[in-house]
């Protein structure tokens, strides 16, 4: 089983539109993914109501779509209750921040009220990873550091430039999972070298993407040299432990 | 190569030998081209730290056969816009080499940056090592423009905004890269086959380098 911890479904992001859901269901069968948790587009821009639009699209593909939660930690206290919303009432799996296009830090005051209520509603955050100034590992690393308790994946994994960061937080924070979607294969091959396989996910990035990535990140996962049961669990096994999939 | 039927490629130094250990670096990458002279072309590397001492390691490189130089201003710890480069860059212009520049990190090795220096030697042909990757895909299209003597090298480039950057500016700026083993030479090439239809891909496999390579007029 193939599921895509990381992708986004239709939305307005400038000049990009995304991918419908009746087209992103169509990629999914064309390249073998059963599941996918998807994030939105615009809410990285302007939060207001994006969970809501998301909740909406995938309503009619629940079994296949498992929407994330996006909340504009500008918004103070309101982003909190808006999160609190999301998962309770919307029943969103996890939360997503861009927090390079969010323009944030990740030490923001406003930012940790959102991780720690992420830990009460017991679900992981996913970063956008790889670009800075907001966006790199070693922040990501010092925010695991503070919140032992919180789950925290590395969208991308570093990218090409700050792969190695990527590494050295996910061999020092067991709370640190790596999808390194976009990620060099030499850097996944020093990830999978260093990092536990139950700590790594696959992802594809798709709707920011498109169905040719889809295919090249499977590819990158199934030329790593790891057993067929190490590829299972970062195919479909650790997301499984992160996300309530059955909720 | 053979298993993936690359007939010939560029090859250049890496890590310490592109950072620190230059002569080493040059010397290994010639003994290589000299050992299968129909399969690769070499880049030479020189620190710009090193100074004068730089310029002589690049006329020894040349007489070695080495036919490009090769720049990585994040690994070799200089911003592109630091004039220190420009005397490596004027013998690489009376060399008749390309300059071959890896780019896509912020700070020292932005497209733009590049795009400077192509500006300012039109003499020379430059290479967009990595076109920019990742988060510098708005700042592509305009160096391209810019710079008739700038191409951009496609290794972790995603297939679909390649495709893109293609029908938009032309097949005749790209030239296939891999950075192989940092990338991998068969994902690379596997992402050159899921270019959009109707993309030309023969000129970014063969031609497009082979003009890099020739001296501009």
């Amino acid at each position: 089983m193939i599921i895509d911890g990381h992708a986004h479904m239709f939305g307005r992001w400038l000049n990009l539109r995304g991918i419908r859901p009746r087209d992103f269901i169509g990629i999914m069968d064309e390249t073998g993914i059963d599941k996918a948790c998807v994030f939105t587009l615009e809410g990285f821009f302007d939060a207001e109501g994006c969970n809501e639009r998301l909740s909406e699209l995938t309503k009619k593909h629940s079994r296949r779509l498992h929407p994330f939660a996006t909340v504009d930690p500008h918004a103070g206290d309101r982003a909190v209750k808006d999160l609190r919303r999301a998962v309770k009432k919307l029943g969103m799996k996890g939360l997503k921040v861009h927090p390079w296009l969010q323009a944030f830090s990740l030490t923001n005051l406003y930012f940790l009220k959102i991780v720690e209520e992420c830990i009460r509603l017991d679900i992981p955050i996913i970063f956008h990873n790889g670009s800075p100034p907001y966006a790199c590992p070693t922040q990501v690393g010092n925010l695991a550091r503070k919140f032992p308790e919180a789950r925290l994946i590395l969208g991308e994994a570093g990218l090409k430039d700050l792969w190695r960061d990527a590494v050295a937080v996910g061999m020092k924070y067991p709370n640190v999972y790596l999808c390194p979607a976009a990620s060099p294969y030499s850097a996944c091959l020093e990830m999978v070298r260093n990092i536990p396989a139950d700590r790594i996910l696959f992802g594809t990035d798709l709707g920011f993407s498109q169905k040719e990535e889809v295919v090249l990140e499977i590819e990158k996962i199934r030329r790593l040299p790891l057993s067929d049961a190490h590829k299972e669990m970062i195919f479909s096994g650790n997301i499984c432990r992160l996300v309530n999939f059955e909720s | 190569m053979d298993g993936h039927g690359i007939e010939r490629a560029a090859i250049g130094p890496a890590k310490n030998f592109t950072a620190v250990d230059n002569k080493a670096g040059n010397s290994y990458i010639a003994a290589a081209v000299r050992k299968h002279p129909g399969r690769f072309v070499g880049y030479a590397v020189a620190s710009p730290w090193y100074g004068t001492r730089a310029l002589r390691e690049l006329e020894r490189a040349l007489d070695l056969g080495l036919s490009g130089l090769m720049i990585d201003p994040a690994l070799q710890g200089f911003v592109l816009t630091d004039p220190q480069i420009h005397p490596l860059v004027e013998f690489a212009a009376d060399a008749g080499w390309p300059v071959y520049c890896a780019t896509g990190t912020p700070v020292y090795a932005m497209p733009f940056q590049l795009a400077e220096l192509a500006e300012r030697y039109p003499s020379v042909n430059f290479v967009m090592g990595h076109g920019g990757f990742s988060d510098f895909w708005y700042d592509v299209p305009d160096s391209l423009r810019r710079c008739p003597n700038l191409w951009l090298e496609t290794s972790y480039v995603l297939p679909t905004q390649l495709s893109r950057w293609i029908e938009d500016l032309g097949v005749e700026k790209f030239v296939f890269g891999s950075d192989h083993p940092y990338s991998s030479l068969g994902i690379e090439l596997g992402k050159i086959r899921l270019l959009k239809e109707g993309i030309d891909r023969r000129p970014i496999l063969e031609a497009n380098f082979v003009e890099v390579m020739r001296r501009r007029a």
